[in-house]
């Protein structure tokens, strides 16, 4: 499946390779099998804390619309983009996103100013 | 015989440890042996049966540097072949930051045990701000390189001299080294013991992290950074990440929520020093 193709009956799922840490609301998250680091805000945190597999796109929406009493259409709309955006980072399950696996036996390279000798 | 004449002139420096690496340094050239140990002196000792030994020898009109059993290319510049020896240094440094800390980009200074992190991509006037806020009493811990611990997010200092360029070597000109001319006619590896705040070797409470950004002429402008965009940056500026995957990821938050974060844009580095302090407390 490919990010665009995410509807409501989808249910999302972070793959297991992405580990999170929560810092005064925004969620940073960081995932070892492509070595990419992504942040969300507090309200995309709050939607992805859901992406447990149960759950569909369209389950989720309505919990949450329901727990802050916001119209339905407008809440799946912003599930789908959080979904959307996540797959796209190749953080879901499922989602053929854009970055790519990094080869473990690949060392990722040092910064230039290590890597690279002095030229003067 | 030039070559065991030159070896009759050798001077080699103890022993030092950085981080998990022992090494040396030998040359013909006296002063520059006694500066760069001094420069060094701040570092625990090393093994010297497991020190890799680095230096630089004079071959005719030109040197020769070499790291351990690698050899650099003679050049007629002495400058450029000790540069590519501090480049090989660290380069070996950042190699044995194994899985036991989290080894990011920057420098840390401290008041007592209360400590500054300063960290940034290169040329972002990081060892200049380190230099000045030493130079303003806070104990230098380091430049280039700090330890975060994957068990709570403190930080351990690791007193390599800073390396100044450019613009900061007409604000700091009174660490000028011996034979400048000759060595560091680019980049001024300084004795850190001459900054008034001394210096700190060991474990640091972490309690504010600066992420400069040098701007031509621009006044000292400070504002907060949001944790989680700090602990990006940790991570972006960190080593070792990759092979320690989450517990990384993990010991950088732990270090950003024990710390006030703040960027810094600024070209005036007393200013500079005096937004810190006043952040520092």
């Amino acid at each position: 499946m490919i990010p665009a193709d995410i509807a409501g009956e989808f249910r999302p799922s972070l793959r297991a390779s992405v580990a999170a840490e929560e810092v005064d609301g925004d969620v940073v998250l960081y995932d070892e099998s492509t070595r990419s680091v992504h942040v969300l805000n507090g309200t995309a945190a709050a939607i992805a804390s859901c992406f447990d597999g149960a759950g569909t796109i369209r389950d989720i929406a309505g919990e949450v619309a329901e727990a802050f009493g916001q119209p339905l259409d407008d809440v799946l709309a912003a599930v789908l983009d959080v979904a959307r955006t996540l797959g796209s980072a190749s953080l879901l399950d499922g989602v053929e996103g854009e970055v790519a696996p990094a080869d473990p036996d690949d060392e990722p390279p040092p910064p230039a100013w290590l890597a690279d000798p002095p030229s003067r | 015989v030039s070559a065991a004449v030159s070896a009759l002139h050798t001077r080699r420096t103890p022993a030092f440890r950085l981080l998990a690496h022992d090494f040396t340094f030998e040359s013909d050239d006296t002063v520059l042996v006694e500066h760069l140990a001094a420069c060094w002196s701040h570092l625990p000792a090393g093994d010297p049966a497991k020190a890799t030994a680095y230096g630089v020898h004079a071959e005719g009109t030109k040197y020769r540097p070499f790291a351990g059993s690698v050899r650099g290319a003679r050049t007629e510049r002495p400058n450029h072949a000790l540069a590519w020896l501090l480049w090989s240094l660290n380069q070996a440094v950042a190699a044995t930051a194994g899985d036991g800390v989290l080894l990011v980009h920057g420098g840390v200074v401290a008041a007592g045990v209360r400590g500054v992190v300063v960290t940034a991509s290169a040329e972002k006037g990081k060892s200049t701000l380190l230099t000045g806020l030493a130079r303003r009493g806070l104990a230098y811990g380091g430049d280039e390189f700090v330890a975060v611990a994957l068990d709570g997010g403190g930080v351990t200092a690791l007193p390599r001299p800073p390396a100044l360029e450019g613009m900061a070597r007409e604000l700091l000109a009174e660490l000028e080294p011996p034979n400048a001319d000759a060595w560091f006619t680019t980049q001024w590896t300084v004795d850190p013991g001459l900054l008034a705040g001394g210096v700190i070797n060991g474990p640091v409470e972490p309690e504010v992290l600066v992420v400069p950004r040098y701007w031509p002429d621009a006044p000292a402008v400070i504002k907060p950074l949001t944790r989680a965009d700090a602990l990006t940056i940790v991570l972006r500026q960190s080593f070792n990440l990759h092979g320690l995957g989450r517990i990384g990821l993990h010991a950088a938050a732990d270090l950003v929520r024990r710390c006030r974060c703040v960027e810094l844009v600024s070209g005036d580095l007393e200013a500079s020093c005096d937004a810190v302090l006043e952040v520092l407390g």
